[in-house]
């Protein structure tokens, strides 16, 4: 078999790839990765906390991140930032989660003492006080692709599209299970 | 703490609940930690140091620091090494345990791959470095090797050519043979066209050689774990 991939043709298509890639953007009004990562430290833990659940793994993850953004600003469009940083951040997290399962761990929770169940006694402001914490824990329980897309729905207010966009998975698919996430929340919050 | 929800609005109640989660701020000094590049972890630092393994073998392939050993491929071999090596990395039934070497924050071998794979991890197996990568559905190995393919040794009619190179491929099991000057890949997983154009949509500059950009790749890992002298002792050995 000769299979005839010749010059001609493959330089057309880097040529219009990679005219694609650079058209109409000043790279100028581009933050650097250091801007990025001074100016939006507290959105970009905070969305790996959610997805993260202790601050150890958080660490780690946003770390991470702030790689993929140095990597990929020379590719980035000028936009819709935090959309952007949400979607390496939720991609990084899969991709950790993914590679993580053949040798699975158990992350300790930050603050034992506040997984304890309480006293049954406890009332409404003790209540009100953990529901944070008893929603983030609640959250952790989520399988780990229901887990982001609830996040990305729900704590950052991404619509359907985007979310389908940001994590490459058809928007049928992000109904489906943001839908079945809350639905477990549901029951866990009701019990 | 229980709660109770309308059966017409429990959805967006639960959302509400979420909506109202605090922001969670970074420790004091973690940001600057993290742009020093700095490991948090002792584990991480470990990898790192596994991972720059993996850049030093890359660039020494490339700078031609290896002889060049025939090496006949078979492609049988490459194709059970690529579903042990999945199971393995996807834990998806395989008895076999490979020594990982990167957990999946490398970026080796993307040059070679379309857009939208993320690597998953990287292991040594049957004294190959190979490199996992997933989109989707869609499951990706990349083998490095020193040596020469022994051409011959190759069914004649998957010979293929590609950018002018000697390549070899074959359509039913996907696997694809590239020789650069020194060193050999074997892709699993992609059509020949799909090999063909990947460097177009590479972050590396395209009009490098094979083993210019195999370099850059070694010096992108190096760069993103914060040993940029790795490159310049990788090419020196």
């Amino acid at each position: 078999m000769q299979v005839g991939i010749t010059r001609s043709s493959t330089e057309s298509k880097r040529r219009l790839r990679f005219n694609r890639q650079l058209g109409g953007v000043d790279r100028a009004s581009v933050p650097t990765w250091e801007e990025i990562a001074r100016t939006h430290d507290r959105f970009l833990y905070s969305l790996a906390y959610r997805l993260c659940g202790n601050h150890h793994d958080t660490q780690d993850l946003v770390q991470e991140v702030l790689l993929r953004v140095r990597r990929g600003l020379n590719t980035y469009q000028p936009g819709n930032l935090e959309g952007w940083l949400s979607r390496i951040t939720t991609n990084a997290f899969l991709d950790r989660v993914r590679s993580q399962k053949r040798r699975p761990t158990v992350a300790l929770p930050d603050d034992p003492d506040r997984v304890i169940a309480g006293s049954p006694d406890a009332d409404a402001e003790m209540a009100a006080r953990d529901l944070p914490q008893h929603l983030q824990d609640l959250l952790m329980d989520l399988p780990p692709d229901y887990r982001a897309v609830v996040v990305l729905k729900d704590v950052l207010g991404f619509s359907y599209e985007e979310i389908a966009s940001a994590i490459d998975v058809p928007i049928g698919t992000v109904r489906s299970r943001i839908h079945r996430g809350r639905s477990r929340l549901r029951v866990a919050l009701t019990q | 703490m229980t709660a109770h929800f309308d059966e017409e609005s429990w959805e967006a109640e639960i959302g509400a609940m979420l909506g109202g989660l605090p922001t969670v701020g970074p420790p004091d000094g973690f940001i600057e930690s993290a742009l020093d590049r700095r490991p948090l972890h002792a584990g991480r630092t470990m990898a790192g140091m596994a991972v720059l393994a993996v850049a030093a073998v890359i660039t020494v392939i490339g700078t031609g620091a290896v002889g060049r050993t025939v090496v006949t491929v078979e492609p049988d071999e490459v194709a059970d090494r690529h579903v042990s090596v999945e199971a393995s990395v996807f834990g998806t039934g395989s008895s076999q345990e490979y020594n990982v070497v990167d957990d999946g924050n490398g970026v080796a071998a993307s040059a070679y791959l379309p857009p939208g794979f993320q690597a998953v991890s990287t292991v040594e197996a049957y004294g190959l470095v190979v490199s996992v990568f997933e989109r989707r559905d869609r499951k990706v190995s990349v083998s490095f090797q020193p040596g020469a393919v022994d051409w011959g040794a190759l069914e004649a009619e998957g010979m293929a050519n590609v950018d002018g190179r000697q390549t070899w491929f074959d359509p039913e099991s996907q696997i694809t043979v590239l020789q650069s000057a020194d060193g050999i890949v074997t892709i699993v997983g992609l059509d020949l066209d799909e090999v063909a154009n990947a460097p177009v949509s590479s972050e590396v500059d395209a009009a490098r050689s094979w083993w210019q950009r195999a370099t850059d790749t070694a010096g992108a890992v190096a760069e993103q774990l914060g040993y940029p002298e790795v490159g310049g002792t990788a090419a020196a050995s």
